[in-house]
């Protein structure tokens, strides 16, 4: 069970009153009429599989109901920081997580 | 026409909750108040300002807590998004005439009902209802949390006399009704 922290209702809460939402920061295309089928593709389906510190969103649906990011360790699980929609994440710790 | 009787969502488990009274546990269903969902911006001053002229008391904009009165409270639910709970249905239009620009007055009093907690069990109740920590020490007079309760949602409110109020959906209420009537039976 991770115990997340919503930047909105800025409290930490249990796992069960978010859901998770996948990667974060994945701008959709301007343009998307002159994208090839394949960068289209790309940008719909094909998302990063990081072992590792990844950006990704989560929404407290149990909550405020808000989407926020999350940068968390694929592997440990360890929640480095989380921060609203819109926001630049901080640089990542240097190193594994703990 | 002849008069339309109006029932709360769950009239039919008044006598139920009765029964349990006298213990350390007393539930009832409140009388049916508006319940408004108010959309907007809360750092425009002129939206707060409206708000607050509209309602006598300002919107809260500390997160999970509430301000207002028995008759008329605004609970919030996000950075941007309030309950508005009152006996007076002229609130509705009020605000509506009020308020300026990017807002949003949403009537959703079919949608929801609350539910009274009272009596020393009542800590007891929550804490093995739901996962949220409402120990006194945080959990104090004046907040309010959107959480789980029983796995369905609920909006739970600690009163002035330090009494509970959830504020849950109306198609949830008879399964959280039920859940009541269980968990406070040991109490009763």
């Amino acid at each position: 069970m991770l115990k997340i922290h919503c930047p909105y209702c800025d409290e930490q809460r249990e796992e069960e009153e978010f859901s998770y939402s996948g990667e974060a920061h994945i701008s959709r295309p301007l343009d998307p009429g002159a994208l090839s089928d394949a960068d289209w593709a790309d940008y719909l389906f094909f998302r990063k599989n990081t072992r590792g510190w990844h950006h990704e969103m989560w929404q407290h649906s149990a909550g405020c109901r808000r989407y926020f990011n999350v940068t968390r360790h694929t592997v440990t699980y360890e929640i480095f920081e989380s921060y609203p929609m819109g926001t630049t994440p901080k640089a990542l710790p240097k190193g594994d997580a703990r | 026409m002849s008069n339309i009787l109006v029932e709360t969502p769950l009239h039919h488990m008044a006598d139920a909750f009765m029964t349990l009274s006298g213990g350390g546990i007393n539930i009832h269903e409140a009388d049916m108040v508006s319940h408004l969902n108010l959309r907007g911006c809360a750092s425009d001053s002129s939206f707060m300002k409206a708000a607050q002229k509209t309602l006598g008391f300002a919107l809260p904009v500390v997160p999970n807590s509430f301000s207002g009165h028995d008759e008329s409270a605004a609970y919030w639910l996000g950075p941007d998004e309030w309950l508005i709970t009152t006996n007076d249905i002229a609130v509705e239009d009020a605000l509506r005439v009020a308020l300026k620009g990017h807002f949003a007055v949403t009537n959703i009093t079919g949608g929801q009902t609350i539910i009274s907690l009272r009596g020393g069990a009542s800590l007891e109740i929550l804490q093995k209802s739901s996962i949220y920590d409402f120990h006194p020490s945080k959990f104090k007079v004046g907040n309010c949390v959107q959480t789980t309760f029983a796995k369905a949602g609920a909006l739970v409110v600690k009163k002035a006399d330090g009494s509970f109020n959830l504020i849950i959906r109306r198609s949830f209420a008879d399964y959280i009704g039920r859940w009541l009537l269980d968990a406070a039976r040991e109490y009763s």
